[in-house]
């Protein structure tokens, strides 16, 4: 028995030790011996929003790796804290004060989606952290701005882009307006009544669905808005309601144009609408069919090619919106450090990040402002039309 | 005269809805006529009808006919082995703890659904594409689908109930299931078939309310279902019938009849299921042909 304790004993020593010997190993970094700057990320990589927070996550990763092997920012590292916050307000909240206890980050990313980004801003308020969301809902910048940017464009500068095609290329006046009475769709329904006079234009009805509902449920809608005699079919929703309408109004031999959303800048939309699909226009960022609109060999075209190529590369996926945001979201913040210096205080960070000024990006050329943390304007973004079940440029 | 000349099309969608309601009612009635349990998972069997058969007949190509029948089938196993693992264990706890269960299966089975199928929707193949146009409406030809399946389901359930040993024996669980219990009918095993049962229905209505299902499609069916039960008069299955066709008229009616004739667009079709429901308990809770609950005092 009393053996047996010593050899316990002994392999105890010996196994402390050696954890030991193996800490002063590292105690120190090999090369660099300067602090890594931590940047924060909060993302849903769960939940409803995983579609979103899957291909932003990849995006961060393979900037920071891409930008740690070209050497940092001044020989510092950039280290990024990821944590899901399964699409969950409440997680986002804890996630976020987890990482401001912890790690002490210099600057924010996060969060994939509205309700999230809204947990995680007032956490950021109370801690002076500049925090750079993917998120476009229209309620995250009511009340104190200070601390918040935005990289995707939002439903105002969608809206006024449609509008304009409405209005400059189609020359039509009367619109019917289908909107989803989910958020994305009421935020764009709220833009169109307050914009469409300012084109000239006349919202002759506007009227909500549900996305969920059948399409003979949307049929009704339909039959509801052709009444009021429009001249075109402005339907403001993600999938698949949008989808629904467009085939029940080809169904019903019904051949006003459509024009859509950002909402179904995205494959899923061609492959639920099917034929009826086709002569579908929509605004959405040059990224989606920047071989097209944009000239090869012009800033924008080069950073989004490299971008595509760097992505398909290390995941073997095309890029899509969403890898986009992420990648923006941690431009804009490498960007302000390279100018504010690796050593920034939040406070100096947050006002190099306002100061940033045609800096281009996946989803445009973002300047911001005191009072404009968007970035981005309808100029950013380019009317896409579904041809044979692709993306051309509209008609100008 | 615009909403005159529009009532053909709404009433040809209201049907088409009401239809599906129905079916998704049938699936509440049969549950609740043989455990007296309001089954809140009603909604995702229907999810998993259309899910299953986008997956078997567009995923993996199978023919339509037989996609149909083992997306049914799952449905139903899923359904069986939710009153086995669930309901059964729960046989002695009361009524109300296993309506809180069926809560918890609906999560579950809604969480499983976005973990399998996590886009926001699928097109599941229709059974026969295209249209028919109609004087003052154009209808789909899967339409006449969610009609003939509707009549046939209706009949089969009535016939069912009221004419085979099994039937018979689930309605007289209904009725007094200790008495049931008593004359030798296996209480416990009707309450498996009654679950069988009303997966398959749920399942149907999820799958011919194509092309599109989803994941999230369960709540809304689920309360549009259980609407028209309980303005049918639950456990009636012609209450269903009548619920749900009022239910699927007035939820196109109403709604165009407020945007066309006054102007006022509410966005919130929803409203007529809750509004006529909330009606229908304080005014009849009953139901429309539902009979009322006798209280011994």
């Amino acid at each position: 028995m009393r053996r047996r304790r010593y050899i316990l004993v002994a392999l105890l020593a010996v196994a402390l030790s050696a954890t030991m010997l193996a800490h002063m190993g590292c105690g120190t970094k090999e090369g660099g011996t300067k602090e890594p700057i931590k940047i924060g990320v909060v993302l849903s990589e769960s939940g409803a929003n995983e579609p979103l927070g899957k291909p932003e996550r990849n995006a961060i990763k393979l900037f920071v790796k891409r930008l740690n092997e070209a050497g940092g920012i001044d020989g510092h590292e950039i280290e990024v804290i990821i944590k899901d916050d399964q699409s969950d307000a409440n997680k986002a909240k804890q996630a976020m004060v987890e990482l401001l206890e912890q790690e002490d980050p210099v600057a924010v990313i996060g969060s994939s989606g509205t309700g999230t980004t809204i947990a995680m801003k007032q956490e950021a308020e109370k801690a002076g952290v500049p925090q750079v969301c993917m998120a476009a809902g229209a309620n995250i910048m009511d009340g104190d701005i200070t601390w918040i940017f935005r990289t995707p464009p939002t439903a105002t500068e969608a809206g006024k882009k449609a509008l304009s095609y409405i209005a400059e290329v189609l020359k039509v006046k009367k619109v019917a307006l289908l909107y989803d009475t989910n958020p994305f769709g009421t935020d764009g329904k709220a833009v169109v009544e307050k914009e469409a006079p300012g084109f000239g234009l006349e919202v002759v009805v506007a009227e909500g669905y549900q996305t969920d509902e059948s399409e003979e449920g949307m049929d009704t809608h339909l039959t509801n808005v052709m009444t009021a005699k429009p001249e075109v079919v402005l339907v403001w929703g993600t999938n698949p309601g949008p989808a629904k309408i467009v085939k029940r109004m080809r169904d019903k031999g019904i051949d006003l144009p459509y024009v859509g959303s950002h909402g179904i800048a995205n494959q899923a939309f061609i492959e639920l609408a099917g034929a009826a699909a086709n002569g579908v226009v929509f605004p959405a960022g040059k990224m989606l069919i920047f071989e097209k609109v944009l000239e090869p060999g012009s800033e924008e075209y080069e950073f989004i090619k490299d971008f595509s190529d760097a992505y398909f590369e290390e995941y073997g996926e095309k890029i899509n919106t969403f890898a986009g945001h992420g990648w923006d979201a941690i431009l804009i913040i490498t960007e302000a450090l390279k100018r504010a210096g690796a050593n920034a205080t939040r406070e100096e960070l947050r006002d190099a990040i306002e100061a940033t000024r045609g800096l281009v990006g996946t989803a445009g050329v973002f300047n911001y402002s005191p009072t404009d943390h968007n970035g981005l304007t309808p100029d950013d973004l380019t009317m896409v039309e579904i041809v044979d079940g692709k993306w051309e440029p509209a008609k100008e | 005269m615009d909403f005159l000349a529009n009532c053909p099309q709404y009433i040809a969608n209201g049907l088409a809805n009401g239809c599906i309601y129905i079916l998704v009612a049938m699936g509440f009635n049969i549950i609740f006529n043989s455990t007296g349990i309001i089954n809140f998972a009603q909604g995702e069997f229907c999810m998993f009808g259309g899910l299953f058969a986008y997956t078997l007949a567009a995923s993996a190509g199978l023919p339509l006919p037989l996609a149909v029948v083992l997306a049914l089938a799952i449905t139903a196993a899923i359904g069986g082995l939710m009153e086995r693992l669930l309901v059964y264990p729960l046989r002695r706890a009361g009524v109300l703890v296993a309506i809180i269960a069926t809560i918890g299966a609906s999560i579950f089975f809604k969480s499983l659904g976005r973990i399998l199928w996590p886009k926001e929707a699928y097109k599941v193949p229709e059974f026969t594409p295209g249209n028919i146009s109609l004087p003052g409406a154009t209808i789909s030809r899967q339409f006449l689908w969610v009609f003939g399946l509707t009549i046939v389901s209706v009949a089969a359930v009535y016939l069912f109930f009221n004419h085979t040993r099994s039937g018979k024996a689930m309605r007289a669980c209904s009725v007094n299931r200790l008495a049931a219990s008593l004359v030798g009918i296996n209480v416990m095993r009707m309450s498996l078939y009654s679950f069988l049962l009303a997966a398959a229905l749920g399942g149907l209505a999820g799958l011919i309310n194509a092309p599109y299902a989803s994941y999230s499609i369960g709540l809304f069916l689920g309360v549009k279902g259980f609407t028209a039960a309980a303005v049918g008069g639950l456990g009636n299955t012609f209450g269903a019938v009548a619920g749900g066709v009022v239910l699927g008229l007035l939820e196109e009616l109403i709604p165009g009849f407020l945007t066309v004739v006054l102007g006022v667009s509410t966005g919130y079709k929803d409203a007529v299921a809750a509004i006529l429901l909330i009606a229908v308990l304080l005014f009849r809770p009953q139901g429309i042909l539902g009979r009322g609950v006798v209280e011994k005092v």
